[in-house]
């Protein structure tokens, strides 16, 4: 994966957390990963097909999610809020890479999970790239790997 | 094509464009007249007292012989339009006037055909007031005098109607006439609008950079080039005028097919569907595009950046004004802009770590790269057998490796980088099956762009240090000294990036009697060191605090004299070799035989891993995996005649006991 | 004017309900994927649907067609994250009278809305005729 296409989901990030004025979002320097990935509290995955082939996911802990659900107006948080909120962020991100990547750039429904211990089988390709994305005090990972 | 016309005074044009006009029209009332009043020949027959009938005849065969000759002069010169005007009604008027006095003078009922006369030469030649009226008096004229001249008996009543219809008819042809030299100005006024209308568009079409044309739906799928383009489409796209083809079949020899069909949704966008202007202008699929433009011999890559502006015509249908420019040398600008300030943010990274850094470490770090790359000139040089070759290589490879642990230790990333890509370009040259001596040379460029790095790097160091105003000799002192504290710098950084939590622990560092100048050898097999035991032997924090330990892991370090020797105890208490990747990883490489894998025990699996070329690292990083880094440990401290021992219990610890006589150090 | 929100998440419907608040339109129904926006839309027959494109069973732009094959003069107002010029593009040259990518801000909806119910208004009856009018003199 190319450090450019990095930074076009980064922008994704950037772009999502616009809408919330009051609080800057800041991301750190990204790292390769290959095994032993990060899973925090919620975790939404995505799967990318087309001329890049992969997949990416957001995983971030129970507090930054209810502070997301809480900026976006709606509430109180519970479990279907969060896994429907980090969904809706994972998919906004993949989502707005296509403004860049093109029609060939497909995503799919984002699969949402919790905790560690999960049974999925990542689509993402191999090494793939994290970048810590810090809101609010907290932080949570964005993993992409494509070919 | 009517061209400068603009410059002829607009009077002085019109008069030609009339007399034209009028020439035009006089040859038509010319030829009605030659092919008519020889027809009445045979009305004459039918209505004409016998003895009138042969006069009438010849009246009516020489007037139409003059009228023939008058019409081939007609058509070889259109001057005197309205002279041949007058011609033609006294000559008609004559007749008709001589043949009404010879059928009973006012009396008789024949001057109708005057009324056809006026009709004929008065309305159909646009003559405007004056010579209409003076066409119908004339006319008028030559009817009273003839048969004044040759009076019959007369009733007057007949006379006055005679007249009345005269004038009348006189008057209605005047005003028609009139009217038509009013159109005929308009007309001509209009045209005139029209051509200098076309000037100006034709001077601007041409002198525009952009390349300009105007796009119609004909059908569905069919969105065809309007007729008027600018010279620089034909410039931009190399190609003959567009004008009338289709949008799309015009543009496809440019673009990939992908394009095109996105192109023709968008084109089906615009022109169907209810769109403004932002959508226009944000969904434009050509905004800036790479072209294959054919020119006259080879094929040139141009950036294109097309327009598309919404035109509504006077019809109501939709159109489009496509502007076309060539953004080659903007974009190019852009990119060389974009580079420009690449290099100045590596530059002002590279200041910045240097800043951080000792002036002892810096001088230091200056030094080592020194040899290193004289090492590597040296290797590249060499001109013997295969052997030799691949000797060479391990050696640019293992000067390399160094020079960039070196850079990492400092900071300096792209530095670092660059030597990455550069020990990249060596791993394929040591996997190539057949090496000869030119492949070499091959890296002789790459190794140019590290000097380059290298100079930039050595320019700062010394802005610095002058700026610092310290002498290179002030600084030897604490090169060894500083050691430690860089060491953890590294540590710090690595553990980060592998999501790993590291501290260092120097215990003693006692370095008495060493020179200054064993600081690079020293460092680089701690380097080396750290490097291999956060990549492979300490574990992930979760990891640790599952098997009971802390979740931080430790190096711990202690350096002092021993004797003659000076003595490195390295230790980290991570989870130790991986016996069963080693083997993997050794069968895979063939390094491990198959059918051999009983023999291999521990004791014998971890000398493969100071075998030059081997790793267990899956994917080679910054940090480790390019399988020199214990290669290289064991290297250096055998040159210089040291001694090391390893002692380790898995899951739990490695420790590095290094010997190497002091006296050796002195030399270095 | 009938509204009918769709999207897979309830946070988005929740939070395009409190936009459209504002514009005191009456929202008539919502749905949470395309099978099921098909079945509300033929029951509402709403006037206005805002529809995501991402979302399982079947996607936005499967029940845009099918909704514009039940009420072809119904505005479908499509709000998804993807954003390639393609994808938009098609979306309307297959009948969507608007665009929207995520994340939405309120006045983007509320003006967009607002030019969607001028374009109905001025497509239908005398006005069309008047502005015919208006062009040719």
């Amino acid at each position: 994966m190319k450090e450019a296409d990095l930074s076009v989901y980064s922008g994704g990030v950037d772009n999502y957390f616009k809408q919330f004025p009051d609080s800057k979002v800041v991301m750190k320097d990204h790292y390769p990963m290959e095994d032993k990935f990060v899973f925090l509290d919620y975790s939404a995955i995505i799967g990318i097909s087309g001329s890049r082939k992969g997949g990416l996911y957001v995983t971030v802990p129970t507090a930054m999610i209810d502070d997301l659900i809480t900026a976006m107006g709606v509430g109180p948080a519970d479990d279907a809020l969060r896994k429907d909120m980090i969904g809706e962020v994972a998919n906004n991100i993949a989502g707005n890479a296509g403004e860049v990547f093109g029609g060939d750039f497909k995503i799919s429904v984002p699969i949402v999970v919790t905790g560690e211990k999960h049974n999925i089988e990542l689509p993402v390709a191999i090494p793939a790239m994290t970048i810590p994305v810090e809101w609010k005090g907290h932080t949570s990972f964005l993993v992409v790997g494509t070919e | 094509m009517r061209k400068k016309r603009k410059n002829i005074p607009k009077s002085e044009n019109f008069s030609v464009y009339l007399n034209k006009t009028r020439n035009d029209w006089l040859k038509i009332v010319s030829m009605l007249s030659f092919t008519l009043i020889p027809t009445f020949i045979v009305l004459d027959y039918i209505v004409m007292p016998d003895e009138l009938f042969a006069k009438f005849m010849i009246f009516r065969l020489v007037v139409s012989g003059i009228l023939i000759i008058q019409y081939i002069i007609l058509r070889m010169s259109s001057r005197y339009a309205s002279l041949h005007g007058l011609f033609i009604t006294i000559l008609a008027g004559t007749m008709i006037a001589l043949m009404t006095n010879d059928l009973g003078g006012f009396d008789s009922g024949y001057y109708a055909g005057l009324n056809l006369v006026m009709m004929a030469v008065v309305i159909l030649v646009p003559w405007g007031f004056a010579h209409g009226i003076l066409n119908a008096l004339t006319i008028i004229g030559i009817y009273a005098i003839v048969n004044v001249l040759n009076l019959h008996s007369f009733q007057i009543e007949n006379l006055i109607n005679n007249m009345y219809f005269l004038f009348s008819t006189a008057l209605i042809a005047v005003s028609v006439s009139q009217i038509r030299l009013q159109l005929l100005r308009k007309e001509f006024d209009a045209n005139i609008h029209l051509i200098i209308a076309k000037e100006e568009q034709d001077t601007i079409m041409n002198s525009v950079d952009e390349g300009l044309f105007i796009v119609q739906q004909e059908k569905e799928d069919e969105y065809v080039i309007g007729s008027q383009q600018s010279e620089a489409v034909t410039q931009i796209l190399g190609t003959s005028s567009l004008a009338g083809k289709g949008f799309l079949e015009a543009l496809s020899p440019y673009f990939p097919e992908k394009i095109i069909t996105d192109l023709a949704e968008y084109l089906f966008m615009i022109f169907n569907r209810d769109v403004d202007n932002d959508l226009i202008r944000d969904l434009n699929p050509l905004e800036k595009l790479e072209a294959d433009i054919p020119s006259e011999l080879e094929i040139e890559n141009k950036m294109l950046k097309f327009e598309f502006k919404p035109i509504r015509q006077m019809s109501g249908e939709k159109s489009y004004l496509i502007s076309i420019k060539d953004v080659s040398k903007e974009v190019e600008m852009e990119n060389r802009m974009l580079n420009n300030e690449i290099k100045a943010e590596h530059e002002s990274q590279m200041m910045l770590a240097i800043l951080q850094q000792g002036p002892a470490m810096l001088q230091d770090f200056v030094h080592g790269v020194e040899t290193e790359i004289s090492d590597i000139e040296k290797a590249i040089s060499t001109d013997n057998n295969t052997e030799e070759l691949s000797d060479a290589i391990e050696t640019i490879f293992r000067a390399a490796h160094s020079m960039k642990g070196n850079a990492a230790l400092l900071n300096l990333k792209f530095f670092a980088e660059q030597l990455d890509v550069f020990e990249e370009k060596i791993i394929e040259l040591r996997d190539s099956d057949k090496l000869v001596r030119e492949d070499l040379q091959t890296i002789e460029s790459d190794l140019d762009i590290i000097k380059e790095v290298y100079t930039t790097l050595q320019g700062l160091i010394k802005n610095i240090q002058e700026f610092q105003g310290k002498k290179e000799t002030e600084t030897q002192e604490t090169a060894l000294e500083s050691i430690p504290g860089a060491l953890t710098e590294l540590v710090g950084r690595i553990s980060v990036e592998l999501g790993k939590k590291v501290r260092l622990i120097a215990e003693k560092t006692d370095f008495t009697g060493l020179p200054a100048s064993s600081a690079y050898i020293i460092r680089d097999i701690l380097v080396q060191l750290t490097r291999n035991s956060i990549t492979h032997g300490l574990e992930e924090p979760e990891a640790r605090v599952k098997s009971g330990k802390d979740e931080t892991g430790s190096i711990t370090l202690n350096m002092q004299p021993d004797g003659d020797s000076f003595m490195i105890d390295y230790r980290d208490d991570g989870k130790s070799f991986d016996f069963a990747a080693i083997r993997k990883k050794g069968l895979e490489s063939g390094k491990i035989l198959e059918s051999e894998v009983e023999q291999w025990n521990d004791t014998k699996l971890l000398k493969l891993i100071f075998d030059s070329g081997f790793s267990t690292a899956g994917e080679s990083t910054m940090h480790a995996g390019r399988g020199v880094g214990m290669d290289i440990v064991k290297q250096r401290i055998k040159n210089m005649g040291g001694d090391f021992k390893i002692k380790y219990r898995q899951g739990e610890y490695t420790e590095f006991k290094i010997t190497i006589p002091i006296k050796v150090l002195q030399e270095v | 004017m009938k509204i009918m929100i769709v999207d897979d998440s309830t946070i988005v419907r929740t939070v395009i309900k409190r936009y459209l608040a504002i514009t005191k339109d009456e929202i008539v129904a919502y749905a949470a994927n395309g099978v099921e926006a098909i079945e509300r839309f033929k029951e509402h027959l709403p006037d206005l649907v805002t529809l995501d494109i991402t979302m399982p069973e079947m996607n936005g732009l499967e029940a845009l067609e099918r909704m514009l094959e039940i009420k072809p003069d119904a505005s479908i107002l499509m709000i998804s994250a993807l954003s390639s010029k393609d994808t938009v593009v098609k979306a309307i040259n297959m009948g969507a009278a608007g665009y929207l990518v995520k994340p939405v801000e309120a006045h983007q909806l509320i003006d967009k809305i607002k030019a969607i119910k001028e374009a109905a208004n001025e497509g239908s009856g005398f006005k069309r005729i008047f502005r015919w009018r208006r062009q040719l003199l």
